[in-house]
């Protein structure tokens, strides 16, 4: 792996993207960090990591380099990173009685991981500044003997299968290496460039963008996951001598539109993903903006596999070396360099050939919002478990992004909310709730979702 | 009981994040809004703050202050509004 990845790179020009460049910028140019500053202070971080058994843990940070340097610091202890897809009370709890012993690497934890073993941004910071203090000078021996070291260890993702229940996505270091390596030529970034996401870094797409895409080209990245348009514009005002991307999702590109915002000149590209962009919103976007938008394809268990300007056509282009297994009419399979078998998509696709293909429906039970999936007999099935309410169904109506709910039920909104809250990600809670006498069904007990929309 | 002032931006989130079921006065202004509280997560916390901005003048970004804490409750955002309302 050493030689794919530093491969056609002298050493000079190793030393300087891991050595002298700066990788994680932040608010004050002290505390920006190289590719080896990052190394070294996961080699100090994982000293600190006393586990006897196979190292499990859970990184809540979304600042980049807290991330990035825990995920390092775990891998070198041969552990396991777990990504959970949400932090619901479910979720967590979920997690726990899959993995007893369990350390989680984040600030502010939630109630149920309160007696776990902790690791907090301080300690980083700790290891941070006594890296700084003492900086260790670069040997290429040492840099590809880490990545040996840590090529075979595990990332967990979770996601929902088509059942609805959480399925695990395994993906070592090496996988999402050779799968940032496609984006990488894709995207170009072997030349000069500054990324700049809002997308959290435990979702597939932000886990790429945000961390293998930067650390394994020549894109440095800002260190947190900027949400508010202010603090997006003034991340990408702090690196203005490479031009500039800016990666995000069509939920929250559509929201930035409506605050007018000045975008600096050097911002060259937008990326978006985790859900379909719709034309109008893409040619709005390109607008406004005055950049080339590209959309990106993929899903958790395959990593993105293909890219569109979606201003200009609706085919989707593959990377390189992704094949395709026909498994009936308009369902495939797909393998990328980065996976060791063949997955199935979750979209149907009409396939042009080997490097063109355009999105057909995706399966109606499942529905996706800001690059999370969730079962809709899944949702359904919380709903009327919860006490007060006797019937209920969720539904996507097609101008909105968000869910809605009809019940029949003798509690109040604020409550129904409130229970939902603890099984459900926050992104799928409905709004608003419509209460009915009785829902609107067939002689087979079949919603009636014509009589339903009515009542919207 | 809410204040006139947690009342104006308890009905302003309720707008901006299509809660309309919700009655402000059944909102806690000592209860967390996001996550457990009233559910909200970080897409509504933008349209929060587009708001707050077209009707305050208020301008939230996350580098200068503590926004978990400004957004913990309605009564910690109203006072953020209170005291950097521009208009």
């Amino acid at each position: 792996m050493q030689s794919n990845l530093f491969k056609n790179q002298s050493h000079s020009e190793i030393e300087r993207l891991w050595f002298s460049d700066t990788f994680i910028y932040s608010d004050s140019s002290e505390q920006n960090l190289s590719r080896w500053e990052v190394l070294q202070a996961a080699i100090h971080l994982s000293l600190k990591i006393n586990s006897e058994q196979t190292l499990s843990a859970i990184v809540f940070f979304q600042q980049r380099h807290y991330f990035l340097i825990s995920c390092l610091a775990i891998a070198l202890k041969n552990g396991r990173v777990i990504l959970p897809p949400n932090t619901s009370e479910h979720t967590l709890k979920n997690l726990q009685n899959e993995w007893p012993n369990l350390w989680v690497f984040g600030n502010d934890l939630p109630s149920e991981y309160q007696h776990q073993y902790q690791i907090s941004s301080v300690q980083i910071e700790e290891t941070i500044t006594s890296i700084k203090s003492a900086p260790p000078s670069f040997k290429l021996d040492e840099l590809t003997r880490f990545f040996t070291r840590i090529n075979k260890s595990e990332i967990l993702l979770y996601t929902s299968g088509s059942t609805g229940l959480p399925k695990k996505v395994i993906k070592t270091w090496q996988n999402m290496i050779d799968s940032a390596s496609l984006a990488i030529s894709r995207f170009n970034l072997m030349t000069p460039c500054f990324i700049v996401t809002t997308v959290p870094n435990q979702h597939m797409f932000g886990l790429e963008t945000s961390i293998f895409w930067p650390f394994f080209s020549k894109a440095s990245v800002w260190h947190e996951r900027p949400i508010f348009p202010e603090d997006i514009i003034s991340a990408l005002s702090v690196n203005t001598q490479d031009p500039a991307l800016f990666i995000s999702t069509p939920l929250h590109l559509n929201k930035l539109l409506a605050f007018q915002l000045n975008w600096p000149k050097h911002l060259k590209r937008l990326l978006s993903a985790t859900a379909p962009m719709p034309d109008a919103l893409a040619q709005q976007i390109e607008d406004q903006i005055g950049v080339q938008l590209f959309e990106v394809y993929g899903s958790t268990e395959t990593a993105s596999i293909a890219s569109k300007q979606s201003t200009s056509s609706d085919l989707w282009s593959c990377y390189q070396s992704i094949e395709f297994q026909i498994i009936s009419p308009s369902k495939y399979a797909v393998k990328t360099p980065g996976g060791n078998t063949f997955q199935p998509l979750n979209d149907q696709i009409e396939l042009i050939d080997n490097r063109w293909f355009r999105l057909g429906k995706r399966d109606s039970d499942l529905i996706k919002i800001a690059g999370k999936r969730a079962s809709l007999t899944e949702l359904n099935q919380y709903l009327r478990s919860i006490e007060g309410i006797s019937d209920g169904v969720f539904i996507q109506p097609k101008n909105t992004t968000r869910l809605v709910a009809f019940t029949v039920s003798t509690i109040t909104h604020t409550e129904i909310q409130k229970a939902l809250r603890k099984k459900i990600d926050p992104i799928f809670l409905p709004r608003p709730i419509i209460s009915l006498p009785t829902l609107p069904r067939n002689e087979v007990g079949k919603i009636l979702y014509n009589e339903l929309l009515k009542n919207l | 009981m809410l204040t006139p002032e947690q009342l104006e931006v308890a009905n302003l989130i309720i707008n901006a994040v299509n809660l309309e079921d919700i009655n402000p006065n059944d909102i806690d202004p000592n209860e967390a809004i996001f996550n457990d509280g009233l559910g909200l997560d970080s897409i509504d916390a933008l349209e929060v703050s587009l708001e707050l901005s077209k009707q305050f003048g208020v301008k939230i970004k996350s580098s200068d202050e503590n926004i978990n804490d400004i957004f913990k409750s309605l009564a910690s955002l109203t006072t953020f509004v209170q005291a950097n309302k521009t208009h």
